[in-house]
């Protein structure tokens, strides 16, 4: 009888086929517990592409521009975690350039680096640590956050200078949409199943 | 008839899933395709409008950063800075920029690149904006047709810029006197223009002005235009005396050049880059060309101080000609040492101030005529004079004048250049008599004259003082002889007096009147020691005389 | 529930890279059979590690809120802003939404983040069977708003990287900012070292 054990209170439940919407939710904590997935492998590759795709505009183009007393300056995504960099702050530069560019891209490069032999019923090498790696590296991964810091910066600049949003700006919107897409398309329990699904 | 038995279910053939290329490919691929898309489309669009990359060369970085510095045309923004490196042949810095795309059409072979920072020069301070915004650099756009991606970058901004309206002329000058890159051009003593270069000339025997007058002032320059220094202030001491000019302020602490047309002159605009000379001074620049020219050497006694080139010939006061030089000679023959001045005449004046009544010209050659009136005037007295032409700066000019006491002279067609009969100035002679009355006054001893005439005084007035005690001693009678003595005394005294009260010639009068009174003296002192000695004496008398 | 059943009684374990749930062996180290991870019943240490982590936290969150976070410099002067003053400024300058945003986003879930795991971890030094469920949900909340405390780390970092216009303004990061991004860290990795498993474990266990 397969059971499944909650990971927040160690309750032991009975493995049973998910809600059609929503969540099964663990009957003692709420902890949510099983999900219906069925989304398809093709899904997550085509995300992750496009994430990839945003992820590298992200970075190539500046995010915002601004313009003062007749000189300008803009920067890149990189060019933040450098900034800081150039000032000392070598771990502060660290920490942000791995929560923005680092832990992304691996969030990207993971699944897509498992999933397309995977669709061809090959076994990318090393494939279980790379799994395990993305399980450990998603909760690091701050695009939102850094969004939300983006904006409250360009609102303090805008009260001395004339800003100008960036191509970066929109592709790390549209950036963040996308990583929320694929981190619920590539949940641990739905990549594993793709993995036994193609054992299989 | 029996039919066949109709065909079971199980017989039919199922049908075959199509399996079609298409339908394999999930409606989820569309999102990538459109992101890949719409990315491309970005990429391209930023490349597209990204601009030019240029290269400028400078000397060095200073006040440039990469990524930061700004390129500006007319204080707009047409680009940045990228990079900066060192130039391979290690000679300046090779600045990388890049220019956005609308000003890519700025790009051509001319167009001049130039750091704006705080710099003080003789056109003012310029610049100051940059020590708030920092420096940038500056564009002037040329007027090529051909592109250029590569440029040499100005260390110093440029004077005039490509869309200044205006020409630019050559002016060739001995030196560059008091100008400089900036001095200003002046048109009637408005600011018209700049120099905006000069060079030494091949051969280094002038210096050649680049100069650039201003829209609209640049419509004046044309062939008949003198360019002449206008520095400073002008101050020329000449025989007309002293005279003070001045174009402005500004010209007086960075020199500059003024010009005007010759009156009378075409108006015609000159071409740009057409030739001038710059002249020394205004009036040099104004003096209208003389075509016809006379030189002349004339040979003055006297003192040639005072007489410099360009010292004016003048006929009555009026300026018929300019001295050309002054020169030493040494004559072989008579061993002496001559100065010959050489004189240029312009005989179109002589010849418009003395058709006034004149006869009907000859029927010959105007060469022949003129000399044939310069003979003429000759004969009648017409002679050259060195004359003073101020006292105060001893500045002296030639005057022609007639002098009918004059020996009798010619010019002396024949010698190459012809000789003009010169007399000598009156001042001179008034020098000479006035030296050899100086010179007779030397020679009188006035020294010795005084001195005898002091001691003689000073006796004297001894001899008054003891006449004196010895009337006091005396009351009453006196001996007639020492009357008569005394009077005698007296009448010398009177006649010295006399003698001295005269403008008598003093040698051969007043040495006999002295030698008299001296003795005089002499008597009445050994009388007057007698009686001192023998008082009875006035009584009895000498020993010897009876009364 | 009497004895509820849990994995631990059953002998279950819950592999917690994969998420598979595997029969518990009995030796001391055992792998998931799926993904070779390391199995542990509960997270390793996880009390005094995260004891430490909070403890950490909650003394370089004085350092994170006094000492200037950024300092701007321009020709006239220099300002010191530490969170609350850069608060105070976005609220002088119009923006309240913002100020409200920073304010709680930098001041106060931190300190909420650091408190909530104070109770927490006391919870599970010294379990009580009331509210758990309470407990389970405070977890969760600091597990899923830890990480918005990073958004004030990411508006310095473009603050100065920007403004750094030679002759009108430059900005210098602060000590604060690096206490304060600690402050974050900590505090995240706190959360995760903290098996809330532990808050529903009974005491009579072996």
């Amino acid at each position: 009888m397969p059971v499944i054990v909650c990971p927040a209170c160690d309750l032991a439940h009975r493995l049973t086929t998910a809600p059609a919407s929503g969540r099964g939710q663990c009957a003692r904590c709420r902890a949510p517990l099983q999900r219906r997935e069925n989304a398809s492998i093709d899904s997550a590759i085509a995300l992750a592409v496009c994430a990839l795709v945003l992820l590298l505009l992200s970075n190539a183009y500046p995010l915002v521009a601004m313009q003062v007393n007749g000189s300008s300056r803009d920067t890149t995504l990189i060019g933040a975690a450098v900034g800081l960099y150039a000032q000392g702050f070598k771990s502060l530069a660290a920490l942000v350039f791995l929560t923005t560019v680092v832990a992304p891209l691996l969030q990207i490069v993971s699944p897509l680096y498992v999933l397309i032999p995977l669709r061809r019923g090959r076994r990318a090498f090393g494939q279980n640590t790379v799994l395990r790696m993305l399980t450990r590296v998603r909760p690091w991964s701050f695009m939102e956050v850094f969004m939300l810091g983006a904006l409250v910066a360009l609102v303090r600049l805008s009260n001395f200078a004339h800003i100008a949003a960036g191509i970066a700006l929109w592709s790390c919107a549209l950036l963040m949409l996308c990583l929320s897409a694929l981190t619920s398309i590539t949940s641990a329990e739905q990549l594993w199943r793709w993995v036994e699904e193609s054992r299989e | 008839m029996t039919e066949p038995p109709a065909p079971s279910l199980d017989d039919l053939p199922a049908a075959v899933p199509a399996r079609s290329r298409w339908s394999r490919l999930p409606l989820i691929w569309m999102l990538p395709a459109v992101v890949i898309l719409a990315g491309a489309f970005v990429v391209v669009h930023e490349k597209l409008a990204q601009g030019t990359s240029i290269e400028i060369l400078f000397q060095n970085a200073e006040d440039l950063e990469a990524n930061k510095t700004k390129i500006r045309y007319k204080e707009v923004e047409i680009g940045d800075v990228r990079d900066i490196h060192v130039s391979k042949d290690r000679k300046g810095v090779v600045v990388t920029a890049m220019i956005h795309r609308d000003a890519s059409e700025y790009l051509v072979e001319d167009t001049r690149f130039w750091v704006v920072r705080p710099r003080v020069s003789a056109a003012g301070v310029t610049g100051l904006g940059t020590l708030v915004s920092g420096a940038y650099i500056s564009v002037d756009v040329g007027k090529s047709a051909s592109p250029s991606e590569h440029f040499v970058g100005l260390e110093v901004p440029p004077i005039v810029t490509s869309d200044l309206p205006g020409r630019q002329f050559m002016v060739h000058a001995d030196d560059l006197g008091s100008l400089d890159i900036g001095s200003l051009v002046f048109y009637r003593h408005i600011t018209a223009g700049q120099v905006v270069g000069y060079a030494l000339d091949p051969g280094g025997a002038g210096v050649t002005l680049t100069i650039f007058v201003n829209a609209p002032f640049d419509r004046y320059v044309t062939g008949g235009t003198r360019f002449w220094q206008a520095s400073g202030i002008d101050m020329s001491i000449n025989s007309d005396g002293i005279r003070l000019r001045t174009e402005s302020l500004t010209s007086i602490l960075q020199g500059g050049v003024a010009f005007q047309a010759l009156p009378g002159s075409a108006m015609t605009e000159a071409p740009r880059d057409t030739r001038f000379t710059l002249y020394p001074d205004e009036e040099r620049a104004m003096r209208p060309i003389e075509t016809e020219i006379r030189t002349f050497v004339m040979y003055f006694n006297g003192s040639l101080r005072g007489l410099s080139p360009g010292a004016p010939v003048e006929l009555h006061g009026i300026g018929v000609g300019e001295v050309k030089s002054v020169d030493v000679e040494y004559d072989r023959d008579a061993g002496t040492l001559r100065f010959p001045v050489l004189v240029d005449i312009y005989p179109q004046r002589i010849r418009g101030h003395k058709a006034r009544g004149a006869q009907p010209p000859a029927k010959d050659d105007p060469e022949t005529s003129s000399r044939r009136l310069v003979d003429s005037l000759v004969a009648r007295g017409l002679r050259a004079e060195l004359k003073s032409g101020n006292l105060l700066t001893g500045q002296k000019y030639v005057e022609l004048d007639m002098h009918a006491e004059a020996p009798a002279e010619k010019v002396w067609w024949a010698d190459q250049p012809w000789v003009f009969p010169t007399v000598s100035n009156g001042l001179d002679e008034f020098q000479d008599s006035m030296g050899s009355i100086a010179r007779k006054l030397n020679k009188v001893p006035f020294d010795q004259i005084s001195y005898r005439l002091l001691s003689t005084m000073t006796s004297l007035e001894q001899t008054l003082k003891s006449t004196d005690q010895l009337m006091r001693h005396v009351d009453g009678s006196l001996a007639p002889q020492v009357e008569a003595t005394l009077t005698e005394a007296q009448a010398a005294l009177k006649n010295a007096k006399e003698l001295l009260a005269q403008d008598a010639p003093l040698q051969s009068d007043l040495g006999p009147a002295l030698l008299q009174l001296s003795r005089a003296a002499k008597a009445v002192t050994a009388l007057v020691d007698y009686l001192e000695r023998h008082p009875e004496s006035l009584l009895r008398g000498k020993p010897g005389d009876s009364p | 529930m009497s004895n509820p059943a849990t994995g631990r009684s059953l002998g279950l374990l819950l592999c917690l890279d994969c998420r598979a749930t595997v029969r518990g062996a009995k030796a001391a180290h055992s792998h998931c059979p799926r993904c070779h991870a390391r199995l542990h019943e509960r997270k390793p240490h996880s009390l005094i590690v995260t004891t430490v982590l909070v403890v950490c936290a909650a003394l370089l969150y004085i350092p994170a809120n006094v000492l200037p976070v950024m300092n701007t410099r321009t020709i006239f002067d220099d300002e010191r802003d530490t969170i609350m003053s850069g608060v105070l400024v976005l609220l002088q300058s119009g923006s309240w939404p913002i100020a409200l945003l920073v304010f709680v986003a930098s001041i106060v879930v931190p300190l909420l983040k650091i408190l909530a795991l104070g109770v927490l971890l006391y919870s599970a030094w010294r379990p009580s069977p009331h509210r758990r469920l309470q407990r389970s949900e405070l977890y969760r909340m600091v597990e899923f708003i830890g990480r918005w405390s990073m958004l004030d780390i990411y508006a310095i970092s473009l603050l100065a990287t920007l403004v750094q216009v030679q002759s009108f303004a430059s900005v210098i990061v602060g000590w604060g900012a690096w206490a304060f991004a600690a402050v974050v860290v900590l505090t995240l990795l706190a959360a995760r070292t903290f098996d809330e498993r532990l808050l529903w474990d009974t005491p009579q266990h072996d």
